[in-house]
């Protein structure tokens, strides 16, 4: 017998899976938008909103990459127990990574998906220290989904991921997701969200 | 019944199943009115919580012509699993042929305090041992009832090679 606890899933799949998968729904086409994930038994370093997301998105069919912090063998063993995830060490085999969102230090090797197939680019699972808390990065959102522009203010995202969000640099429609937790909080900034940043507070 | 050695896929090579498999065994081959109503007065004084709900899905099941031989994939079969944790901490797990949760369930909660030493010899002379004499029992009569419809068929030789 392994010496891992197993935390318990969602406790009633169906439905909550379905609800997560609604509210991941609704914040990729509202970028910006916060929405509140249900309440479940903690995994930690997961926060609240990553476990749900993961239980409700991922599969045998999702190569998933864990990032240093996250890689853990609760972690992995918890996964698969709940969804048979795959686990990937290649970063552009991922078709999701779970990863803390000051950890992100380079974007190249993540799959962006092509022009034919934008669809294979990867999602960014990112944990930060707060969503509109009053500290951190504040930026400016505007694109599809957003009436004028949207304030977003995330504490503890990496330089890196600043400037590949300001710069842009894949080809639209190529590009990376991602969707950002807090607690039982996610927001999404989607690969057609034009971000510029506001300022940063202390 | 290969299905319910299924507790180890992978293993090759047939071996005595542990004193757990056989309980696990016992508990899934139970006819359900039997198990919920013998095992609800032993689970009502403790606390379970759902690690893995009960629920449905299929698995599919392989065999040997004879037990020996290549496996070949025989069929799907509707399969409902459950995990369960006690207050001791400790994961009881069930697969049970068909879609009754509530079996699958009972038969988890079961396991995990059949995996306590408080409990376990109590459980198996009060529980699994009456239900394993009744599976016997009805093993026993459908094999008198199917050897009774015997046929032998005899094969002539003829010629001496």
């Amino acid at each position: 017998m392994s010496t891992v606890e197993i935390t318990a899933g969602l406790n009633n799949p169906g439905h909550q899976s379905q609800q997560i998968f609604r509210q991941v729904l609704k914040v990729m086409s509202e970028p910006g938008l916060v929405e509140q994930l249900p309440e479940l038994e903690s995994l930690p370093p997961l926060d609240n909103a990553c476990y749900g997301l993961i239980l409700s998105l991922l599969d045998q069919s999702t190569p998933l990459l864990l990032s240093a912090e996250f890689n853990q063998p609760s972690v992995r063993q918890n996964l698969s127990f709940h969804t048979g995830v795959p686990f990937t060490d290649v970063a552009a085999e991922a078709a999701f990574v779970l990863a803390f969102a000051g950890e992100i230090d380079s974007l190249t090797a993540y799959n962006k998906g092509s022009a034919e197939y934008p669809e294979t680019g990867a999602s960014l699972i990112l944990r930060v220290n707060g969503i509109n808390n009053g500290c951190g990065t504040t930026m400016t959102l505007s694109g599809p989904g957003i009436p004028g522009q949207r304030l977003l203010q995330l504490d503890g995202i990496s330089d890196t991921l600043c400037q590949y969000l300001t710069e842009r640099p894949d080809e639209f429609p190529s590009g990376i997701d991602l969707l950002i937790c807090c607690g039982n909080q996610l927001v999404c900034i989607p690969r057609s969200t034009q971000v510029t940043l506001a300022k940063e507070a202390h | 019944m290969s299905v319910n050695t299924a507790a180890t896929p992978n293993s090759e090579t047939p071996q005595a199943p542990s004193l757990r498999q056989h309980w696990m065994s016992v508990l899934a081959m139970a006819s359900t009115e039997q198990l919920l109503s013998r095992s609800s007065t032993i689970v009502a004084n403790h606390q379970f919580s759902d690690i893995r709900t009960a629920e449905v899905g299929l698995a599919q099941v392989r065999g040997r012509m004879g037990g020996i031989g290549n496996a070949f994939n025989l069929g799907d079969m509707t399969l409902t699993r459950c995990v369960v944790r006690s207050e001791e901490g400790r994961y009881g797990y069930s697969f049970v042929s068909g879609r009754d949760r509530q079996h699958a369930r009972r038969a988890a909660e079961l396991d995990a305090l059949l995996q306590s030493e408080a409990h376990q010899t109590q459980l198996i002379a009060e529980l699994i041992e009456p239900l394993q004499q009744i599976q016997a029992e009805q093993d026993r009569k459908r094999r008198e009832k199917t050897e009774s419809t015997r046929v032998n068929f005899f094969t002539l030789v003829r010629g001496e090679d």
